[in-house]
């Protein structure tokens, strides 16, 4: 795994979201290649796979306060040493770990010198 | 045949994909991805190099006709076909490109109908602006079409 100067940090964000957190599930759903060619709107069979990330769910009272939080809006605290690479919200949603699903409206990292060590992810219910 | 809201669809993309994906290499030396309203892509744009956005929306619709012999009526769907083309603003000839862009796709609609009786009508190039590292371009143009029921 490749060092960088915030690993420290990191590592102490998983940990925080370990223990305050729940593991939560992000699912990414890829678009399947399109079964005709001259149609590429029509994609095929998704694939689709997930990965458990230590999240932590916070309303916006408590991050966002005196700001234009949309109702139904939840803001997630997600490890970025559970992923790989960046959540992307037109392909990603979340599920908690009491089974509601969630839509990822924006994902933002917090990134010192360009290492990610969380995403903040606003999300909203999928009903 | 006449359309239905799926084959006006399908055909509104084909037509411009077919003009986009033989017109565009003249123009750019590649061709430029279009992207799809309501389509996930796993990739964004290249901001390296110009790309397309289509989106077709229907507007309105009415009954036209009484019912003939048959019992159909016919009923006229319009709608609006938008392609947003976005040139790299410090690419070479990068305005003049996404002029060019546009034009292409404008080609693809104006005057033109498809096989199942999709008409376009009023094609417009407008000048939009920078948007991010692109310069933006909206290729817009009425369409409209019958269904039998």
């Amino acid at each position: 795994m490749a060092t960088g100067k915030y690993d420290a940090q990191v590592a102490l964000a998983k940990r925080l979201l370990e223990k305050y957190g729940e593991t939560a599930k992000l699912v990414r759903t890829t678009p399947g290649a399109p079964a005709d060619v001259n149609k590429p709107w029509e994609p095929g069979t998704p694939g689709v796979t997930s990965k458990n990330v230590s999240a932590v769910w916070l309303n916006h009272s408590v991050l966002r306060e005196n700001t234009l939080a949309k109702e139904g809006q939840i803001f997630a605290i997600v490890a970025a040493s559970d992923l790989t690479s960046p959540p992307n919200p037109a392909l990603d949603h979340v599920i908690r770990a009491k089974g509601a699903r969630y839509s990822i409206e924006k994902s933002e990292p917090l990134d010192p010198s360009g290492q990610d060590i969380i995403y903040e992810l606003t999300a909203k219910g999928v009903r | 045949m006449p359309a239905t809201f799926e084959t006006a669809r399908d055909e509104i993309r084909a037509a411009v994909k077919t003009v986009w994906d033989a017109g565009t290499t003249a123009v750019a030396g590649y061709v430029p991805a279009m992207f799809y309203d309501g389509v996930p892509s796993a990739s964004d744009p290249d901001p390296a190099k110009a790309y397309a956005r289509m989106n077709v929306r229907h507007v309105s619709g009415r009954q036209a006709s009484l019912a003939g012999p048959d019992g159909r009526r016919r009923y006229e769907k319009l709608g609006i076909v938008v392609v947003s083309v976005f040139a790299p603003i410090g690419a070479a000839g990068g305005q003049t490109l996404g002029e060019r862009l546009a034009q292409v796709a404008k080609d693809a609609l104006e005057g033109r109908a498809t096989a199942s009786g999709v008409w376009f009508r009023d094609a417009v190039i407008a000048e939009v602006g920078a948007s991010g590292p692109w310069d933006q371009f909206d290729v817009t143009a009425d369409f409209r079409y019958d269904e039998f029921k």
